[in-house]
């Protein structure tokens, strides 16, 4: 019996049908890489600005938000069930969302709050300002992240779910930048200050906010770039146009003084308690609808699969249990589990190693049709036994992808 | 090579010349480069981030031509300005000379004293006796010059955290010295984000006071 010590590990085929951020012969990236880096320096010098202020309160609004963010971007991520984005987009995201989105929002608020405020007079503009101003530019600066990476990188966007990928992460850095200056600046910037803050926008807002608008809105775009042959251009319009504006007014009704519960101080463990319900008031709404959208991007995702490999089954690339556990991620954990607990961590590597091979076939199928013998298929089928063959090797004979029991 | 084999294959070899095979296709497209679709993009962001700067014009924004004014109020015997449409007197205390007006959303407090070194004395005396006690968090911008009716002075933006207010607040306070050495100083302010709604009435009331 070869040994993972004594038997060579198969090499990975070549990427072929991965995009990164970097097509430089793409406009839309050296437009995305422009206002980036140019945001971003505008960014840096605000965040200098914010850390001149409150130096401790700085450091502590970054921890405490770090603290929330890394869970985030891990749900977000992995969300997306079978088809891992590539690393260069999501991260693309993110800073857009983070300095892009924040800094040109900052622009964009100077010029349009007196605009508005003289069109609606001072009392109108007092109570609906806020609601009125920042929820179309917000959602739009930040949506623009899943707009760039669909120019960028079209490949990458296939359906709903990605668009919820790349819109969430764009959410996601912006609220992250956003809370810096609140806490700094509404707060007050004191340790209390801070985590009252970190308490009203984050534990009792966080689910709620910039990362629900953003996924909303990113799954309308993906909707319209992706549906081109199962939709005509006016059902991809209004349905499209329908989740944006929704992602828009989740965001003006948080803005807006309508179902407005909170208290007027936070002294007392109702007042925090008040805090929590009012909140949930204007968010779990949109927080359900967005739930039971990625419930439909992910079953769509299950069918996707099951297509794709469909004419793959019982070759060399997979095997029917093979699919059966390749469908369910709880079933794939467990098995990698049951991997290396039988035959080391090297193992269970290469199983994981082996389901996302058998993801990519999956892909490959998707891309090249009914072309049987397309030499990408052949190669990646070849992959998918070279790994199984490995581990069938180093576990004495045992299929490596049964379902465990 | 017989004649007959020798046109058969002229014939390939120009039927090959005239119709060239296809190339093999390419297993995934070349990406086209997307020209279009970016200029919307960059026009789509150019209107949100300047669209209201365009559309407001140039003397939209806080412009004190707009706003109504109402009678002089003395603040001293040097000092009057005229009070916007909606502001009120909150507070006036003869010595030293100072008046508090209140409007919807912001405030205006008008403090009168000689200025011996000038704007920039007195505004250095106003931001370390006044502004700053009061204040928890406080950031100031640097001076910026200004001409006013009233003489030359010098103005500074702030935003801040105050003793008994639940939000930040967003300020500029501006003092001028009249040639005869008479100062005032105009702090006019409003919770963060609304300031926008009270500048011009408060660059109205600046603008109109008399300093002998």
């Amino acid at each position: 019996m070869a040994t993972p010590e004594t038997a060579a590990l198969p090499g990975r085929p070549g990427r072929g049908y991965r995009t990164s951020l970097w097509q430089v012969r793409q406009p839309a990236f050296w437009l995305f890489m422009v206002l980036l880096v140019l945001s971003t320096i505008a960014a840096v010098l605000i965040q200098v600005g914010v850390l001149s202020v409150s130096p401790g309160g700085w450091v502590l609004s970054w921890v405490l938000l770090l603290v929330y963010a890394v869970p985030a971007f891990i749900l977000i991520y992995v969300l997306d069930l079978y088809e891992r984005e590539p690393a260069s987009l999501i991260v693309a995201s993110l800073l857009w969302g983070a300095f892009g989105a924040t800094t040109l929002t900052l622009v964009a608020s100077a010029g349009w709050d007196p605009l508005v405020a003289d069109l609606l007079g001072r009392d109108l503009y007092v109570q609906w300002g806020a609601a009125i101003i920042a929820p179309p530019i917000e959602e739009i600066l930040k949506g623009l992240a899943v707009v760039f990476v669909i120019l960028i990188a079209r490949r990458e966007v296939d359906d709903v779910m990605d668009g919820f990928v790349y819109g969430a992460m764009a959410g996601l850095g912006f609220t992250v930048v956003e809370d810096v200056l609140y806490f700094i600046g509404q707060f007050g910037g004191t340790p209390g200050g801070i985590l009252e803050g970190f308490f009203v926008r984050v534990v009792a807002g966080g689910v709620y906010g910039h990362v629900l608008y953003s996924g909303l809105f990113g799954m309308g775009v993906a909707y319209f770039a992706t549906r081109r042959r199962e939709a005509s251009v006016g059902k991809r319009l209004g349905v499209a146009g329908g989740l944006i504006l929704l992602a828009i007014g989740a965001h003006f009704l948080w803005n807006s003084p309508l179902l407005d519960f909170y208290p007027d101080q936070l002294e007392s463990a109702a007042d925090y308690g008040q805090v929590i319900l009012a909140t949930t008031a204007k968010g779990l709404p949109f927080l359900a609808f967005l739930a039971l959208m990625v419930s439909m991007g992910r079953r769509r995702e299950h069918r996707w699969l099951r297509a794709c490999l469909l004419g793959e089954v019982g070759r060399e690339g997979i095997h029917p249990q093979e699919l059966e556990v390749l469908e369910s991620p709880s079933a794939r954990r467990k098995s990698r589990r049951e991997m290396t607990r039988r035959a080391g961590p090297l193992a269970g590597k290469t199983l994981k190693r082996l389901y996302r091979a058998q993801i990519t076939l999956a892909m490959i199928r998707s891309k090249v049709g009914e072309k049987d013998d397309h030499p990408d298929l052949v190669r990646q089928r070849q992959y998918c036994k070279a790994l199984r063959d490995w581990l069938v090797a180093v576990t004495g004979g045992a299929q490596p992808a049964a379902r465990p029991g | 090579m017989t004649r007959k084999t020798g046109d058969a294959l002229l014939r390939v070899v120009t039927t090959a010349a005239a119709t060239p095979p296809a190339a093999p296709a390419r297993p995934i497209p070349r990406r086209e480069a997307r020209w279009l679709p970016t200029l919307g993009v960059f026009l789509l962001i150019l209107f949100v981030t300047l669209g209201g700067f365009l559309l407001g014009g140039p003397g939209e924004i806080g412009d004190p031509g707009k706003t109504t004014l109402g009678d002089p109020i003395s603040v001293s015997p040097e000092v009057r300005f005229r009070p916007a449409e909606g502001w009120v007197i909150e507070e006036q205390i003869a010595d030293p000379p100072q008046v508090r007006l209140v409007g919807d959303i912001g405030a205006l407090y008008v403090i009168t004293a000689p200025a011996r070194a000038g704007a920039e004395g007195l505004l250095q005396e106003y931001r370390t006796t006044v502004l700053e006690p009061q204040a928890g968090q406080l950031s100031v911008s640097d001076p910026e010059a200004v001409t006013l009716p009233a003489g030359p002075g010098l103005r500074v933006s702030y935003v801040g955290t105050f003793e008994g207010v639940g939000t930040p607040l967003v300020g500029e306070i501006t003092a001028a010295v009249s040639p005869q050495g008479n100062g005032v100083v105009f702090d006019g302010w409003a919770p963060e984000g609304q300031f926008v709604a009270v500048a011009s009435d408060v660059q109205a009331m600046i603008e109109s006071a008399e300093v002998a």
